[in-house]
């Protein structure tokens, strides 16, 4: 099962950068490689854990989960960016063009505090930091906390002042995506655990990515069918 | 912007496109004189950049050029440099969502017309429009509105010797308005991604182009520092063989067969003769029976006639979509009888625009 997870991803790690390379627009390039970060994060987040469970360091494990969250979050910004130009009035999305700078700098911020909190624990306590990563919103999870809040806000409201189809349905898998993610939780111990139901949701939300790559492309066809 | 020209009235080269790889498709010279382009495709393939071109082609000629956008002049003008699109200097006027002289309100079409008409009849020589806010006109404004807005711009743009580049974003709109569109212009450039295999490619095709002969077929398009590219998508195997065919992109976007879009045309034709040549009322133009039509268009009897007085296939088509209307005209089979007559379904607005783009050669409908 991790097998055709990590196969379903890398297909969407390529198909985003060719996606990428047909389109023109700085915004939509962005947005169909943001899909590809993220495929491509996500199957170095199993590596991650597998440092995690090798190194024993919290730190880089936080370290590691920081830059997925902000793979997620260029992927936001750039939907957010991009919806703004099918919007026919242009609408700037709670003044996104601006916040989002405050909202890069908070991420960042939160990885490298998570990561900095995680070893000074581990170090001068020299037991692991579990407290941190207690639940899917502990504070070794801060960085999510902004990436997750601008996706739930600031994404939907966006997509409705969309009117383009492809984008709206790019941005509904990827949501699924994450909700799927949101439910298996990204605790190491239950990832470690490789459990085939987690596996499965796994796989099927790698599905999900997929389709919100795919569905940036509106033409389909099938070879040698003629239609 | 706007830039006055020293192009004189009477100068009778056509308005190229910018793209010289374009140009030759339309057959050398580019656009047709005094023509409406449509430029359609999906977010994120630059049809904009088509709108670059053009604008940019027309300065460096000396035209006048007249910018219409829902972006800031900021936004344009850094699409416009990252293309490496070279801008001639001159005295420029925009209508622009922000950083124009004028500001754009799609929701005013009045407002909006009257703007460009005041453009239009400062300039001199040769005048080229770029509308870059076609989609949010037809999304913020009633359709009839809309059609009504475009209508008269084409008609302005004619009367005032200009040439229109528009663009309309692919997947925001029904079929149905898209077709009116392609319908209202005198041509249409379809931009679009295609996926084949494991290729994604960005793909033109010139969909029609009044008074031209376009080269057909699909071609890869590119963006460089030379400007654009377009390379015959033959190259690239079984591609141009298994790409859906566009001989012409009215029968499929209205949404009827072969045979129900000969029928359609024969009937359209018959309404406007009916009106135009004939002198008949609008109440009275267009109205054929099903064995006339029969006998016109070459198809079988039994593709309008079904079984047991019903309506045949093409018939059935037609109706269901709304296209057609029949009606019983009574005494008219000498034995006190009634005879079904069928015509186009004129009062639909689709239809109307139709009908109007045929009788346009020769005056205009009502």
């Amino acid at each position: 099962m991790p097998f055709l997870y990590v196969a379903v991803l890398a297909y969407t790690v390529y198909l985003s950068i060719t996606i990428r390379r047909a389109l023109s627009v700085g915004e939509y390039r962005k947005q169909a490689f943001g899909v590809g970060l993220i495929a491509l994060a996500w199957i170095l987040l199993l590596l991650n854990y597998g440092v995690q469970a090798v190194t024993g360091s919290y730190a880089l494990f936080s370290l590691g989960f920081g830059l997925v969250m902000m793979t997620l979050f260029y992927w936001i910004d750039s939907s957010v960016l991009a919806t703004r130009r099918t919007d026919p009035l242009v609408r700037d999305t709670f003044w996104w063009t601006r916040v989002r700078y405050v909202l890069w700098a908070l991420t960042v911020a939160a990885t490298f505090a998570a990561a900095s909190l995680a070893y000074y624990y581990q170090a001068t306590s020299g037991t692991e930091p579990l407290f941190m990563f207690n639940g899917q919103y502990g504070v070794g999870y801060m960085p999510s906390w902004f990436v997750l809040a601008a996706g739930v806000i600031a994404l939907p409201v966006s997509a409705s002042r969309a009117r383009d189809r492809l984008l709206r349905r790019n941005i509904g898998w990827l949501g699924a995506f994450v909700i799927l993610i949101q439910i298996v939780g990204v605790e190491p111990s239950s990832v470690a655990n490789s459990q085939f139901g987690i596996f499965g949701v796994l796989f099927v939300a790698s599905l999900c990515l997929y389709q919100s790559a795919r569905s940036l492309v509106p033409h389909w066809i099938a070879r040698g069918t003629g239609n | 912007m706007f830039i006055s020209g020293p192009g004189g009235a009477g100068n009778e080269r056509l308005p190229s496109s910018g793209v010289p790889a374009l140009d030759k498709l339309l057959g050398g010279q580019g656009f047709p004189d005094r023509s409406a382009v449509l430029i359609i495709g999906p977010p994120g393939v630059n049809k904009e950049a088509l709108g670059y071109w053009f604008a940019s082609e027309g300065l460096r000629l000396g035209d006048s050029c007249l910018y219409v956008t829902r972006l800031s002049v900021r936004e344009v003008e850094k699409d416009w440099g990252s293309l490496g699109v070279a801008k001639t200097p001159g005295s420029e006027i925009w209508i622009a969502r922000e950083g124009g002289q004028t500001k754009l309100d799609v929701r005013d079409l009045p407002g909006l017309l009257g703007q460009i008409r005041a453009v239009l009849e400062d300039s001199r020589g040769q005048v080229r429009i770029v509308l870059d806010a076609l989609s949010s006109i037809l999304m913020l404004n009633s359709l009839d509105a809309a059609y009504d807005f475009v209508d008269s711009l084409i008609a302005q743009a004619k009367a005032h010797n200009a040439s229109l580049l528009a663009t309309l974003e692919e997947g925001m709109h029904p079929v149905k308005t898209q077709t009116a569109m392609q319908q209202a212009f005198d041509g249409f450039v379809e931009m679009s991604l295609f996926r084949t295999g494991l290729k994604i490619l960005p793909l033109l095709r010139v969909g029609k182009m009044r008074g031209a002969n376009p080269l057909q077929g699909y071609y890869v398009f590119s963006f460089g520092a030379e400007g654009m590219k377009l390379e015959p998508a033959y190259g690239e195997g079984e591609i141009e063989a298994s790409l859906p065919p566009f001989p012409d992109a009215a029968p499929a976007a209205l949404g009827v067969g072969a045979e129900a879009r000969a029928f359609f045309d024969y009937l359209t034709k018959s309404f406007v003769d009916d009106f135009k040549a004939n002198k008949l009322s609008l109440e009275q133009s267009g109205w054929r029976t099903r064995t006339a039509s029969a006998k016109a268009t070459g198809l079988t009897i039994a593709a309008l006639y079904g079984e047991g007085g019903r309506f045949g296939p093409v018939m059935k088509e037609l109706l269901s979509s709304g296209l057609v209307e029949t009606r019983f005209f009574p005494g008219q089979r000498g034995r006190g009888g009634e005879v079904i007559k069928v015509r186009v379904a004129y009062e639909k607005e689709l239809v109307k625009r139709i009908v109007n783009d045929a009788g346009r050669g020769g005056g205009t409908m009502p």
